[in-house]
């Protein structure tokens, strides 16, 4: 397997302690170049038994959610609760400069390994704490689930139809917030202790980094209007969700003073391929007034586009609409988004080899590109125990005999 | 006050709308200085939508503790300072769609010649480079285009609308980037240049989904509120809340407007009603026959008829209790619609969840007997849930259900996020900040909290106001040369 290139966070050890809840975290800072160790249960990690899994076979060691969030991860397996498992934490503590976590409040403090406890065996140290609703508060205990935190987080609230209830935001999005704010919160103590030579302790909630989200549709109607903003609404009175002729477009019909600047290359595309009505062609868009507009005018706007769109698949549609400089974008589903030319021109993918399942999987790549230390994915999820001999014989120096012992004690 | 984290690192930022300007707030608000370029005659896009620039409610979200100046790039004087603010800065952000910087003269070939240490953070819709690297677009396009509305909303219907979703991934790669690219500079003394795909970023929030296509070639479709993993797993329509609002009438002219907006119906022709002294007389009449219709209308609807028609009406503000009085004075409106979401995993939960609900009889039907049951049979179920939740308030709802440890929220509002919400007051998360113009707002501090660094959320500048201060105090022109600037339009 391919060794850990150089990048930016380099010299800095992360443990990663977390679940589901917090993953992403400790992969931000693995692709930027930190040495993540992630560790398990000895049985392994509960976020492993979460699909899709590869060819539908549930198997730990099979979860594509655990591969997706677990890249340029090294792994061992240890029971923390145990005694000797402490000790080779606290070992680990020594080595390291973060520790990410998502277990309940108070859990870390009552094994003996919270803030205060690590602090003393390494001053240095970050605990990033990732849970539903941070550390205290009156929802502290409160349990969570994706369609939880986004009813709590606000943002579900104006999603769907009227006649229907509020839905959520398609498949589980709001702990990969919270990872998201874990890694910000993480770097940004990384600076204060290279500044200060302190550590200190991160609390993040899942339930801020959902309404992190929520301002422009949300909660800016009501700082500002006392209003509560509807779902099912739309905002220009007309639609923008457009069916074509293998799925649906975004395009929107702008009002006020953008009209003109972002109208006209529609219309423009929809004259050029004949498409276009006397009406939509003479309206002055300076001047066109779409809330005011009656319901056939409306409906001299929506036929045409629909034609338009009718006329042409998302991939088409993707393509004219940067010729005619319109900004219509296809609703792509995963299949057309591993195929998107843009993606492909970056080389945005990367193949990362699986011996075990005698394959290579395409990987979403880099989430970003640098001129110096570009962040690289090189390595696939561990399985689970993958580096135990690693670290815990070469690293920390535990005889293989002591390491047999612990192995059938459970602790490792 | 404590020193602030990022004390001394200064920011200079042509951002515009929310990407970008979310960077920089988060910056901010730990105390990073960042200076926001901006133009009169290209005015964020959040400041165009107000009435005035400085009338811009969604532009204060993005913009706080940022210090603001106008020049004119076009102008080759203006260009001028604003390199010279480069040559003062450790960090440019920019989300132009790609090109525009070059266009503009400030490309990073000419930025590294200004200050050869610079991190440059290029964040456009999708990259720098490649075949669609300069088109032009919104985070609506965008989180289409990344495949979340695909798998978002009812499987028997189109897409849902997500707003600008992807507006709000991007910013924390962005973040983590340039805090990085910050240690690394610590360490070499080098700078470097980030080209930032929002695309590209947003897309490893779709990763299981992207793996199970490269992997399993299975395309994913919407599920609406259902759950591979739970059930009941869905938001549940609640007992409405009441809501009120106060309509002012005085004079016969206001009567009028107020008679018209309704549609004049029979009874406002009644002499009862045909000057102050018979409406006085009649009030609690009055009051009836206007509450029979505000009650058809939620308070929203009853306000958006009242403005345009000149009568002064306005929301009466409620607690989140349901068993409040009626205030006085005040009409009826339509109750507003409340949900809280329930979501049930484990068996162990499932007990819990039947438990609360007071074991109702269908509850032990073979149906529902286990997960597989409750979703074979999850629309059934929905409906029964729905008869309890109904009945209670949906914090009633919520409360009841995460004490006996099973997952619910509150489908929240804004008013529920910003006046009720006791766990976002407990971690301060909504900050009090005055505006010069638009009086106290309540922009987010930070979702996560550092033990020893605070988080300061800071004013939102209006457009220009630190003008001086920068050209003067930060890059030291006289007040001739300034007023120079001014007369020849680099500065506006």
């Amino acid at each position: 397997m391919e060794q850990k290139v150089e990048g930016m966070l380099s010299p800095y050890r992360v443990l990663d302690l977390a679940d589901e809840k917090g993953l992403m975290c400790g992969k931000i800072l693995g692709d930027l170049g930190a040495d993540v160790i992630k560790i398990e249960r000895p049985d392994g990690d509960p976020a492993r038994r979460l699909g899709p899994f590869y060819h539908d076979e549930p198997d730990p060691e099979k979860s594509l959610f655990w591969f997706a969030f677990n890249t340029n991860k090294r792994g061992v397996t240890l029971d923390i609760e145990t005694a000797d498992g402490q000790e080779i934490f606290k070992k680990l503590v020594k080595s390291a400069d973060v520790v990410v976590e998502s277990f309940a409040p108070g859990y870390m403090d009552k094994i003996g390994l919270g803030y205060s406890d690590l602090e003393k065996l390494n001053p240095g140290i970050i605990l990033v704490s990732i849970t539903p609703f941070g550390q205290t508060g009156p929802y502290k205990d409160y349990k969570i689930s994706d369609i939880v935190a986004w009813a709590l987080g606000g943002y579900s609230y104006t999603i769907g139809d009227a006649d229907r209830p509020p839905v959520r935001l398609g498949h589980p999005q709001a702990y990969l917030h919270g990872g998201g704010q874990g890694a910000q919160g993480a770097i940004m103590a990384l600076y204060h202790r290279e500044l200060t030579g302190e550590g200190q302790f991160v609390d993040v909630s899942i339930h801020d980094s959902c309404t992190r989200c929520t301002p422009e549709r949300i909660t800016s109607h009501w700082d500002f209007n006392k209003r509560i903003a509807q779902r099912g609404g739309r905002l220009s009175g007309l639609r923008r969700i457009w069916p074509c002729k293998d799925g649906y477009v975004y395009a929107i019909y702008w009002g006020g003073q953008f009209a003109r600047r972002w109208n006209s290359p529609l219309v423009r595309w929809m004259e050029s391929e004949g498409v276009a009505t006397e009406f939509i062609k003479e309206i002055d868009w300076d001047t066109f007034n779409m809330m005011q507009a009656t319901p056939d005018m409306v409906e001299n706007i929506v036929e045409p586009t629909l034609k338009l769109f009718s006329l042409h698949t998302k991939k088409e549609i993707l393509e004219l609409a940067i010729k005619h400089n319109a900004q219509v974008y296809p609703m792509s589903s995963a299949a057309e988004i591993v195929g998107n030319i843009q993606l492909d021109a970056r080389d945005y993918w990367v193949e990362l080899e699986h011996p075990e399942l005698g394959t290579t999987i395409t990987y979403p790549g880099s989430f970003v590109k640098t001129t110096e230390l570009p962040p690289r994915i090189s390595r696939r999820a561990p399985l689970i125990g993958e580096h135990n001999q690693e670290i815990y014989e070469k690293e920390l120096g535990i005889s293989r005999e002591k390491l047999v012992i612990l192995k059938q004690a459970k602790v490792i | 006050m404590s020193k602030m984290l990022l004390e001394g690192i200064k920011i200079v930022d042509f951002s515009r709308v929310i990407v970008g300007p979310l960077t920089t707030k988060t910056l901010a608000d730990y105390g990073a200085e960042v200076i926001k370029i901006e133009s009169r005659k290209a005015l964020d896009f959040f400041r165009a939508s107000g009435t005035e620039p400085d009338l811009a409610a969604q532009f204060t979200q993005w913009s706080t503790g940022k210090h603001s100046v106008t020049l004119d790039l076009t102008n080759p004087k203006g260009l001028e300072v604003v390199k010279r603010i480069i040559a003062w800065a450790d960090v440019l952000v920019e989300n132009y769609a790609g090109g525009v910087m070059e266009r503009l003269g400030l490309g990073y070939e000419v930025v590294k010649e200004i200050k050869p240490d610079i991190i440059m953070l290029s964040s456009c819709m999708q990259g720098q480079t490649g075949p669609f690297s300069r088109h032009p677009g919104w985070g609506f396009q965008l989180s289409g285009l990344s495949g979340f509305n695909i798998v978002s909303g009812w499987p028997d219907r189109e897409p849902p609308e997500l707003g600008v979703y992807t507006d709000f991934i991007a910013p924390q790669f962005n973040v983590v980037t340039i805090l990085a690219a910050l240690l690394y500079r610590r360490r070499t003394g080098k700078g470097m240049y980030i080209d930032m795909s929002q695309y590209e970023n947003a897309v490893h929030f779709m990763a299981p989904l992207i793996l199970d296509y490269t992997a399993n070639r299975r395309v994913a479709n919407r599920m609406g509120n259902r759950s591979d993993y739970a059930s009941p797993h869905n938001a549940y329509r609640c007992l409405d809340a009441d809501r009120y609002c106060t309509i002012s009438i005085s004079t016969d002219e206001e009567w009028e407007n107020f008679c018209k907006a309704i549609e004049n119906p029979a009874w406002t022709q009644e002499p009862r009603f045909s000057t102050p002294a018979a409406r006085k007389e009649n009030a609690e009449e009055l009051h009836r026959l206007i509450e029979e219709w505000t009650a058809n209308y939620s308070v929203e609807e009853v306000l958006s008829k009242m403005a345009p028609a000149g009568v002064t009406a306005s929301r009466v503000l409620t607690g989140q209790s349901q068993v409040e009085h009626k205030p006085s004075g005040a009409y009826r409106c339509r109750g507003e619609d409340r949900w809280c979401a329930i979501a049930v995993s484990t068996d162990e939960e499932w007990g819990s969840f039947c438990k609360v609900i007071g074991n109702p009889a269908w509850t032990k039907d073979t149906k529902f007997s286990t997960l597989l049951a409750r979703k074979e049979n999850g629309e059934e179920l929905d409906r029964l849930v729905e008869e309890w939740t109904i009945k209670h308030s949906a914090e009633e709802v919520m409360t009841l259900m995460q004490a006996a440890g099973v997952a619910a929220g509150v489908l929240e509002t804004g008013e529920d996020q910003l006046e009720h919400d006791p766990q976002f007051k407990h971690r301060h998360f909504f900050r009090e900040v005055d505006h010069a113009k638009m009086g106290v707002h309540h922009p987010t501090a930070s979702p996560f909290i550092l033990s020893k660094s605070p988080c300061e959320v800071g004013k939102v500048p209006l457009l220009g106001e630190h003008n001086e201060y920068i050209l003067t105090e930060i890059l030291g022109y006289s007040d001739e040369e300034i007023a120079e600037l001014v007369i020849e339009g680099a500065v506006e």
